[in-house]
């Protein structure tokens, strides 16, 4: 895999990440409710 | 928050997604989040989980949307770039849009209609620009239709972007495609929806309008409002200098300093850039100054987080910015890498510090209690009322007798109600069965020498909240008429 092709599938993966994260700590637990 | 979840699920019993069973509040939700809770209230019926999906859903949404625009505008670096609209160091807008799921709908239809008006100028096929046109048409009478808001940050800045374009005499290949004419349909579509929003639809259904906004004089108190309200969405917040808020100030500083360079970037003609960032770099400072303009020359009631839904646009006009300068490459990752990390750190100290914190665990032993105890009816103050229903799957029902912190008391007037965000039929139904009243501390502390009822009688408490318990209403009347 290309360094370029690399960095690519690195920031989708981070994108997921920090929306499972969002999902599962904040929405998920209902911390976020008010 | 919850209202919207009430409303949802008020929407789910009943046909189309406008009801006149609903107190609505600033504006009409047209094109709106209820729509996404309406759908999921058909297939669950645990009310966390319709707030759960449809919170990723519309986060997903608004990314889709972001992805379309960033395609059109040719930015690179989507993935990173996105993540900001998640990852960020905002109270504000972690508070308003990812937690309260506001202005979602403003933003996303303000991310596709410039993102459809650049592919509108780039393309040559006929068939898609008609498409487009329509699309963009519909959006805007319907948008016009919810209110104000999306014409204040989205049609109006279009439109003096097009006179703006054609005073300063901007030319390129962009500019063909007849997209001034877009834009001049588009604000009549616009205001023709609201048109028919005060004349045909306020007269159906209940929210707040906005006919009574008036002019005043300049106040430079009103541009200060609006500079600390900016500076407060990008992450600037108030706390101990020597601290971690000095890093997150610092980093909100500079990005409002990065703002504005990209701004001037886009707007000198010095720089060589493309038309498509002009054009973008355009539309930001004509809603910075349609916002500015309006809360400094007239009463329209000001809060900081209305700037969030055009503010959000600082995003790309940043990265866009960078991608077009003539800087070298690396120079250009290096700052892209800075901005990236900066922005993703204010982001993860605030998840780190909100982690921590449940703002329901003393409603929820309310919540408890009153269903263990049957009490599925009664009042409150708004904050403490839609949040119980929400919490006990519908199970409880609130009638809302005034704002928090209002001086309304439930004592002296049962039947006074709240016209905001509740049921319309709360005005004329009265709670059957038995009977709750809920305080919060402060409010019976406020109300104590007028409360009626006496400590013994409190069904529960806790540190945060104060809850009577009656048999029916005629007996929360009697504790009424008992003083």
């Amino acid at each position: 895999m290309k360094k370029k092709e690399l960095i690519q599938t690195l920031s989708w993966l981070w994108l997921i990440a920090i929306l499972a994260i969002w999902g599962g700590v904040f929405v998920e637990t209902n911390k976020l409710l008010a | 928050m919850s209202g919207e979840l009430i409303l949802g699920e008020l929407l789910s019993r009943e046909k189309g997604i406008l009801t006149e069973k609903w107190f609505y509040s600033t504006e009409l939700r047209v094109l709106n989040t209820q729509i996404i809770f309406k759908i999921f209230f058909y297939f669950f019926e645990s009310w966390h989980t319709v707030r759960w999906i449809s919170s990723i859903v519309l986060i997903l949404i608004m990314l889709g949307s972001f992805y379309y625009l960033m395609k059109q505008l040719n930015c690179k670096g989507f993935p990173f770039i996105a993540a900001c609209l998640i990852l960020n160091p905002s109270t504000l807008y972690f508070d308003v849009v990812l937690k309260g799921l506001y202005y979602i709908p403003h933003i996303c239809i303000s991310f596709l209609t410039i993102g459809m008006i650049i592919q509108y100028m780039k393309t040559d096929n006929i068939l898609l620009k008609k498409i487009l046109f329509f699309i963009m048409t519909a959006l805007s009478l319907i948008s016009g239709l919810g209110g104000l808001r999306q014409i204040v940050i989205l049609y109006l800045p279009l439109l003096i972007v097009l006179i703006l374009w054609k005073i300063l005499g901007i030319r390129g290949n962009v500019v063909s495609g007849k997209w001034n004419i877009l834009c001049e349909i588009m604000f009549l579509g616009s205001m023709l929806g609201y048109l028919i929003n005060i004349k045909v639809l306020s007269k159906r259904f209940i929210y707040k309008k906005f006919t009574e906004i008036e002019y005043k004089d300049f106040e430079l108190d009103s541009v200060t409002s609006v500079f600390n309200g900016i500076l407060h969405t990008l992450g600037y917040r108030n706390g101990n200098i020597f601290s971690v808020v000095s890093v997150i100030n610092v980093g909100a500083i500079a990005l409002l300093v990065l703002i504005l360079i990209s701004l001037l970037a886009g707007l000198s003609r010095r720089c060589r850039i493309s038309n498509t960032n002009r054009f973008l770099s355009f539309y930001f400072l004509c809603a910075l100054l349609v916002f500015t303009l309006l809360y400094s020359f007239t009463n329209m009631e000001y809060s900081n987080r209305y700037n969030v839904p055009f503010l959000v646009f600082s995003v790309p006009v940043i990265f866009l910015n960078i991608q077009e300068t003539e800087f070298s490459r690396n120079i250009k990752k290096c700052l892209y890498t800075i901005i990236l990390i900066s922005i993703y750190f204010g982001g993860l100290y605030q998840w780190n510090f909100r982690k921590n914190i449940d703002t329901t665990s003393q409603i929820k032993e309310v919540s408890e209690y009153l269903l263990s105890h049957e009490v599925s009816k009664g009042y409150s103050t708004f904050w403490n009322g839609n949040v119980l229903t929400e919490l006990s799957d519908g199970e409880i029902e609130v009638w809302v007798h005034s704002p928090t912190g209002g001086e309304t008391n439930i004592w002296e007037n049962t039947d006074e109600i709240y016209p905001w965000l509740q049921y319309t039929d709360h005005v004329n139904n009265r709670p059957r069965g038995k009977v709750f009243v809920l305080l919060s501390k402060e409010e019976y502390d406020a109300l104590v020498e007028n409360v009626m009822a006496e400590w013994a009688d409190v069904a529960f408490s806790n540190d945060t909240y104060v809850l009577f318990v009656f048999d029916d209403y005629d007996d929360l009347q009697r504790s009424v008429a008992r003083g």
